[in-house]
């Protein structure tokens, strides 16, 4: 409490703010004493702010490029959490900046809220609504050719286990299949009017595809005790149909597809995603990498309101400048487009200036010397 | 209490100090009259040492209360 006003003049960060005064509360000194190692505090804090002309970019580039060479290049996957293939590494890496709209192993994590959470039969139970289930889950599919039909028979234990009845399955299949489907002695039989071999087939294709309860994304679902609650892994994602379901905490559920989360959650939450995405994947690694380096990369890739990707031309669509894109590949080709274009090269980056042989707007260059007049102090 | 972002960074940065020096080292080999007595004969050992004693008629302009703001478009 005492220490809350005098920390209150200093403009330094909150998180900065409540480390020092849970430590001054352990200690429990004097104002004056306070005062003290306060002013030290920000002391240090300022000697630590980044000065002005410093090239943040390069330096957060290089913390990440080199850490990035040590990481395992093949695609690794893992049975990570609840046995779900993860894949990790610099493959992962790639992805998360490169903002892929399918990543190869999609996977969300999904909380529940306190009714369903303690409850393992209610978890279960959410966790079969959710999981796509297709016809060969819960029957055995039997073509007869000489008579054209589908032959479906149904797994008792198996629609228990998903609670379906033969009705809502008989129905699905109709709606699916624009055909009519035949209830006989706890059988299913779809008949083919057409008398062709192919028609069958691509009927029989058609629903296998059929997704009869579930979500079409959610390929497996996990349930797995963590703490005192129930925490549902999955493989697949879709988070925009997963929020509407009733007893998922969606406040705290969360995917492991960045952009999924910046098309349903907003840009900010795409940055934070982004953030604990690379994090975790460099951490995983035994790599520390500060997570200030990565923030300004998130950003970067967030600053216009969407996500853009970094890939190997740096920042889609950044580079205005034709010097500077000449300079990195395909140079005749660029040149040539400019020229037959008319480009202007208004020299603002630090590349161009680079080739045209002008100190660049950073570091020393920055620097504007005027004459101190009046002479000695 | 100091307004941070008017007086940010307090003292030259380490861009600006190179700069300095080296400017006033490059009058000094040129002929300048220096402005301490030396027994140096390096210009940019002078330089240095004026720079230390705080003499060098130069200093920095900062722009926009010492804060550079780049464009978005200069960043890259």
């Amino acid at each position: 409490m005492k220490y809350d006003n005098l920390l209150d003049k200093y403009p330094i960060p909150k998180a900065l703010k409540e480390e020092i005064k849970e430590e001054l509360e352990r200690l429990n000194v004097n104002k004056t004493t306070a005062k003290k190692i306060i002013e030290k505090c920000y002391e240090a804090y300022l000697k630590n702010l980044m000065e002005p002309g410093e090239a943040a970019g390069i330096i957060a580039a290089q913390s990440m490029g080199e850490p990035g060479t040590q990481m395992t290049m093949r695609t690794f996957h893992y049975a990570g959490v609840a046995e779900i293939d993860v894949t990790l590494g610099l493959p992962r890496l790639i992805e998360i900046l490169d903002v892929r709209k399918n990543p190869s192993t999609p996977m969300m994590t999904i909380r529940l809220t306190e009714e369903y959470a303690k409850d393992r039969e209610k978890a279960r139970e959410i966790a079969n609504k959710i999981e796509a289930t297709y016809i060969l889950d819960i029957a055995d599919v039997a073509t007869d050719i000489r008579n054209m039909r589908i032959i479906i028979n149904l797994d008792e234990k198996a629609m228990q286990r998903k609670k379906l009845k033969v009705e809502d399955v008989k129905k699905k299949i109709e709606k699916g299949l624009k055909m009519e489907v035949v209830e006989e002695d706890g059988k299913l039989i779809i008949q083919i009017s057409e008398p062709s071999f192919k028609a069958l087939m691509d009927t029989f294709d058609k629903l296998k595809n059929i997704v009869l309860v579930g979500i079409k994304e959610i390929r497996r679902v996990i349930v797995r005790k963590e703490g005192d609650e129930y925490v549902l892994y999955t493989e697949g994602s879709s988070l925009k149909k997963i929020m509407k379901i009733k007893g998922i905490d969606f406040t705290r559920t969360t995917t492991n597809n960045v952009y999924e989360i910046y098309e349903v959650l907003g840009i900010e939450a795409a940055r934070n995603a982004i953030i604990k995405e690379a994090i975790s994947t460099l951490e995983e690694q035994g790599l520390e990498v500060d997570v200030r380096h990565i923030m300004l990369v998130a950003d970067v890739m967030t600053v216009d309101g969407e996500l853009k990707q970094i890939g190997r031309h740096g920042v889609a669509g950044g580079k205005h400048s034709i010097l500077a894109r000449a300079a990195f590949e395909m140079t005749v080709n660029n040149l040539l487009d400019a020229a037959i274009k008319g480009d202007v090269d208004l020299l603002r980056g630090i590349t161009e200036n680079i080739i045209v042989g002008q100190p660049i707007k950073l570091g020393t260059g920055d620097v504007e010397l005027i004459a101190k007049l009046g002479g000695r102090r | 209490m100091i307004d941070i972002k008017r007086a940010f960074p307090f003292e030259y940065t380490r861009f600006e100090k190179a700069r300095i020096i080296g400017a006033r080292a490059l009058q000094i080999a040129m002929g300048a009259p220096v402005l301490i007595e030396t027994d140096k004969i390096d210009p940019l050992d002078i330089a240095k040492e004026e720079f230390e004693k705080g003499v060098i008629p130069i200093t920095v302009k900062r722009r926009r209360e010492s804060f550079v703001w780049l464009e978005r478009h200069e960043l890259f």
